[in-house]
């Protein structure tokens, strides 16, 4: 755990020494060490919508954008602002990739202790609370939905609803606070 | 009712105030994985800004019945867990983006109180951040680099379209201002419901009491 932790940490402070002039040497040490700790990290990095849109940023911006001094098989372009997309490019991958490290190795119990420690004492006890309520809540919903589907609509759609989803709240709460009595 | 008491921060929490917060949290988590799924599976235009408006009515009713700090905050940490719990892996973005609507909540409906005008104030507060947070997020992942970058495509569409300036300026004034009339209609709502559930919630007591 502590690794993985490690390497997110040290990839996101890398970010923050990132400049055109070093982003390679710094992309390819954070890739290099983004392999080796957890590849699985790389996976959501490869989803096209992804890969398109840092295409249309470091491709698509630079044609349009700054001064375009410089010419690449006769289309204008600006050098500047190809080597800040590069940069921007470059750095979201290392982000995204210390992110997924980080999310990849830890569970829903340590963050929700994290929460618990960030001045929501009793975090954990709302939080099985609610966990424990889930079938019941869902069983009332269901009940009211039916009730609500068989009910006459003599009102309009949103009056419906409004009644409807009020009745439901009611409904939560008065086992809520039954329960809490009992 | 158990006295059962927890001291969080500056307020005391009762063992139904903690219940409460559990259920409000779990209908906003529920809210977030249900009509969140089916508003980006459907594409529906700004589906963001009324997931936050059904956000923004969840737990302004949460919030009139535990008047308390910290519930509102408390309510977004459990609907961040379950929304990313939903999703079965942790996927950083939405947790963030509930996680700060309830620390927004919570600061509002903390300085202003528990009335109509503060839940119409939240409401509005969260849909004009709704609108920012995507910028937010982007500057943390690609840099403050990305507004320039958009400041000059945002510039340079004037000129391509033949528009002004100002003009861009005033479509984006009217898009904010739809956000802002989303959020004083979810914060009405919100106070609304909060009376009706209140009515309904005495009638069902009424009807206890007289079947005992």
């Amino acid at each position: 755990m502590n690794r993985y932790w490690f390497t997110a940490i040290i990839l996101l402070l890398s970010v923050a020494f990132m400049n055109p002039h070093n982003m390679l040497f710094i992309f390819t040490l954070a890739m290099i060490s983004g392999v080796i700790i957890d590849l699985k990290a790389l996976r959501p990095l490869l989803r096209w919508k992804f890969l398109f849109f840092l295409g249309i940023l470091v491709f698509g911006t630079p044609l349009f954008i700054g001064s375009r001094q410089s010419s690449f098989w006769g289309i204008p372009y600006s050098a500047d602002i190809l080597r800040m997309s590069a940069n921007m490019a470059l750095r979201s991958v290392i982000i995204l990739m210390a992110i997924k490290i980080f999310t990849n190795h830890i569970s829903i119990e340590q963050m929700s202790n994290w929460l618990k420690r960030v001045r929501l004492k009793n975090f954990s006890e709302v939080f099985a609370t609610s966990m424990k309520m889930m079938p019941k809540v869902k069983e009332i919903s269901l009940q009211t939905f039916e009730e609500f589907r068989h009910s006459p609509k003599n009102l309009n759609m949103f009056s419906q609803a409004f009644t409807w989803t009020a009745k439901l709240i009611a409904r939560l709460l008065f086992f809520v606070e039954d329960s809490v009595i009992e | 009712m158990a006295q059962i008491s927890q001291k969080t921060g500056a307020q005391t929490l009762s063992q139904r105030d903690t219940v409460l917060i559990s259920l409000f949290g779990a209908l906003w988590g529920l809210m977030e994985i249900t009509i969140g799924v089916t508003v980006k599976g459907l594409r529906i235009p700004m589906g963001g800004a009324l997931l936050t408006a059904f956000a923004v009515v969840i737990f302004t009713t949460g919030r009139y019945f535990v008047p308390k700090r910290g519930a509102t905050l408390m309510m977004g940490a459990v609907a961040a867990i379950l929304k990313i719990f939903s999703i079965g892996t942790i996927i950083a973005s939405p947790f963030l983006a509930i996680l700060m609507e309830g620390l927004i909540g919570e600061i509002v409906l903390s300085v202003l109180g528990v009335n109509r005008f503060s839940f119409i104030f939240a409401g509005i507060t969260l849909l004009l951040y709704s609108i920012l947070h995507p910028f937010i997020s982007q500057g943390i992942i690609f840099g403050t680099d990305i507004y320039k970058i958009y400041l000059e495509s945002f510039r340079r569409l004037g000129e391509l379209l033949h528009i002004s300036s100002a003009h861009l300026l005033w479509i984006i004034f009217i898009y904010a201002m739809l956000h802002a009339f989303l959020g004083i209609l979810a914060g009405y709502l919100g106070f609304k419901l909060s009376r009706q559930v209140q009515q309904e919630l005495n009638l069902l007591r009424s009807q206890k009491e007289t079947m005992a």
